[in-house]
């Protein structure tokens, strides 16, 4: 990857609502092209989002305004970083875009395709940039797009993904007692915020399909040279937390896929629970080319660490040399210098969330469902 | 009581009799020696209870039993073993990737069958595709579980691949040949080999199909699980 500029005055960010785990903002913060200047956020949110948003600002040393526009309007912003709820995400980036400002936002892009479709009509037609949150830097992903490129195993036939978060998400299931109520999805995720789990913050439910899927489906996109899903089938439950399956959402999801170029592909991805495995939890990528195949851990490089006393759920094994975050702000950087495109784009991450959207029909139906894209 | 056991096998014949020695009250015999039971790659001889490797059993058939290695490995056996004790809970998934160089069989009916003997269920939702040498099988369960299982036939020559991943309500199960390798180092990049344990299924195999001899166990409920498994690979990727 090339360098950028860093004679150049660093782009201007202000981040837009920054109420989940606050990797991204982070990130953009650590990357030296980038300065965080404000926090913004819409007057009319809830108490706990301006509390949350004032906590970062301070950290930061950096005005919270609850005014969006205001915001824009004040203090010569170059780009935003939306941090929001999943449901609010494509609302605040498409209004940065109109202002003329570039984006990153966090993943899910959306859980519905007529915000993923705004939000694409006011970039293409302000011409901003757009990076959508992945982990296509982490170290074994780019070994694998590397050993791809180079032609190692042939033309891609297969390719198969196995993503499991070993996380608990509250009490497990057939835990409530007769006569509590159903668990409240969004107090749920407030209360995840302590262990960085409430990746599903919100007032719409989520199941781990639809808020993590678009991690390995981006591999996938990606690896596949952005080959489009043209048909899923999918079976889904809520198998482990109480969470889910008071809200009729899934913590484990299975997808077959039919992928344009005839290659074939599955996902399974579940939110398995913390006793399910010593780290972070299994992911694996399967490719089988007409010349050979890999079998690529998405952990690795890693270290183990075991020590007297060790807290029960602390991750024995750390991953190291992971540079994902600092090389998508990297990419964003570039991105807006025009001289390298977002390594997941707003178009990318729709046919994404339109590929979890026709898993879930098919889930409801069970029958294969196409996925709906927008023209190429 | 020794039980005399004969062997009438087209591959493999001297890794079953090596298997079979190690087996406490089992003698090794001809098959003109009179034996209790007989493996053997097709058929049976003069009555004889008999396991079948390979073959699939005639429907009905009160001597012949249906081999099932994959049920034997011995990942496979740990990992029934803890679902069995309940330190896993509920079956929620299973996954395999199992891939093989071409002109070996990956083993469809045998995952498949595994997937139904460790769920516990038969399924209610099938679904499966293909692209030239790539099948994915996808079912469904009555009580939610799923089960998502890919095959190829074209890895180079050499070594297949086998992963399988159980994922229960109380925790999860692996068994991966990608764990499993240890490097060799011979100029370039280093080769990943696992220590041969190939055969390591054949003597339980054995050990259940005398016990099923011994204690005049029928061969129906392997048969009929066999021929299930098969009519369902068929029905699915047809």
């Amino acid at each position: 990857m090339r360098a950028t500029d860093r004679k150049k005055a660093p782009f201007r960010v202000g981040v837009l609502s920054v109420v989940k785990h606050a990797y991204l903002p982070r990130a953009i913060a650590a990357h030296p092209r980038f300065k965080l200047v404000c926090v913004a956020d819409d007057a009319e949110r809830p108490g706990w989002t301006h509390e949350r948003n004032q906590s970062f600002a301070d950290e930061f040393g950096i005005p919270y305004i609850r005014d969006v526009a205001d915001a824009i309007e004040r203090f010569d912003l170059d780009a935003v970083a939306v941090s929001s709820e999943a449901e609010r995400h494509c609302d605040l980036a498409a209004r940065a875009a109109a202002a003329g400002l570039h984006v990153v936002v966090d993943k899910p892009l959306a859980p519905r395709l007529e915000d993923c479709d705004r939000l694409i009509a006011a970039l293409e037609r302000h011409r901003v940039q757009c990076l959508v949150w992945n982990r296509n830097f982490l170290p074994a992903i780019v070994q694998a797009r590397e050993a791809l490129a180079a032609g190692n195993i042939g033309t891609l036939a297969a390719i198969h993904c196995d993503f499991y978060f070993s996380k608990d998400a509250g009490p497990p299931l057939c835990t409530r007692r007769a006569g509590d109520p159903p668990i409240d999805w969004l107090g749920r995720q407030l209360e995840a915020h302590a262990d960085g789990s409430d990746g599903g913050v919100g007032t719409m439910p989520m199941g781990e399909l639809q808020v993590e899927g678009i991690y390995p489906l981006a591999y996938i996109r990606m690896l596949t040279g952005g080959a489009r899903v043209r048909r899923v089938f999918a079976r889904t439950a809520a198998h482990f937390h109480q969470a889910h399956a008071d809200n009729g959402i899934d913590d484990l999801a299975t997808l077959t896929l039919e992928i344009e170029n005839g290659v074939v592909g599955s996902l399974c991805i579940g939110r398995i629970g913390a006793a399910a495995h010593p780290d972070i939890g299994e992911i694996k990528l399967h490719l089988i080319g007409e010349k050979g195949a890999m079998v690529i851990s998405e952990a690795r490089p890693e270290v183990a660490i075991h020590y007297r006393g060790q807290p029960l759920l602390e991750f024995k094994h750390q991953r190291i040399a992971d540079e994902n975050n600092y090389l998508l702000a990297e990419n964003f950087a570039l991105a807006i210098d025009g001289t390298q495109a977002p390594i997941l784009d707003a178009r990318g991450a729709r046919d994404i969330c339109a590929t979890v959207l026709a898993a879930l029909e098919s889930a409801r139906s069970g029958r294969p469902v196409a996925v709906k894209h927008l023209p190429a | 009581m020794m039980t005399r056991l004969a062997f009438r096998l087209d591959e493999d014949e001297a890794d079953y009799r090596a298997a079979a020695s190690r087996i406490g009250a089992v003698e090794v015999v001809a098959l003109d020696e009179n034996p209790d039971a007989l493996v053997a790659s097709a058929g049976t001889a003069a009555g004889l209870p008999t396991l079948l490797i390979g073959a699939i059993p005639s429907v009905g058939s009160e001597n012949e039993f249906a081999a099932l290695p994959l049920r034997f490995c011995p990942q496979v056996r740990a990992i029934r073993a803890s679902l069995d004790a309940g330190q896993l809970g509920r079956p929620g998934l299973l996954r395999l990737h199992r891939w093989s160089p071409p002109g070996r069989d990956p083993g469809r009916v045998a995952a498949v069958d595994l997937a139904l003997w460790l769920i516990g269920e038969q399924p209610v939702a099938t679904h499966g595709i293909r692209s030239l040498n790539n099948d994915v099988i996808h079912l469904g369960f009555p009580s939610g579980a799923m089960a998502l299982l890919d095959f190829t036939e074209a890895l180079p020559a050499g070594d297949g691949y086998h992963s399988l991943c159980l994922v229960g309500s109380n925790g999860a199960a692996y068994a991966d040949d990608h764990r499993d390798r240890n490097l060799f180092f011979t100029g370039g990049a280093p080769g990943a080999t696992p220590p041969n344990f190939s055969k390591a299924c054949l003597r339980p195999m054995l050990e259940d199909f005398l016990s099923a001899v011994r204690e005049k166990r029928s061969p129906e409920h392997t048969t009929r699980d066999l021929l299930r498994a098969r009519q369902l690979v068929e029905e699915v990727m047809a």
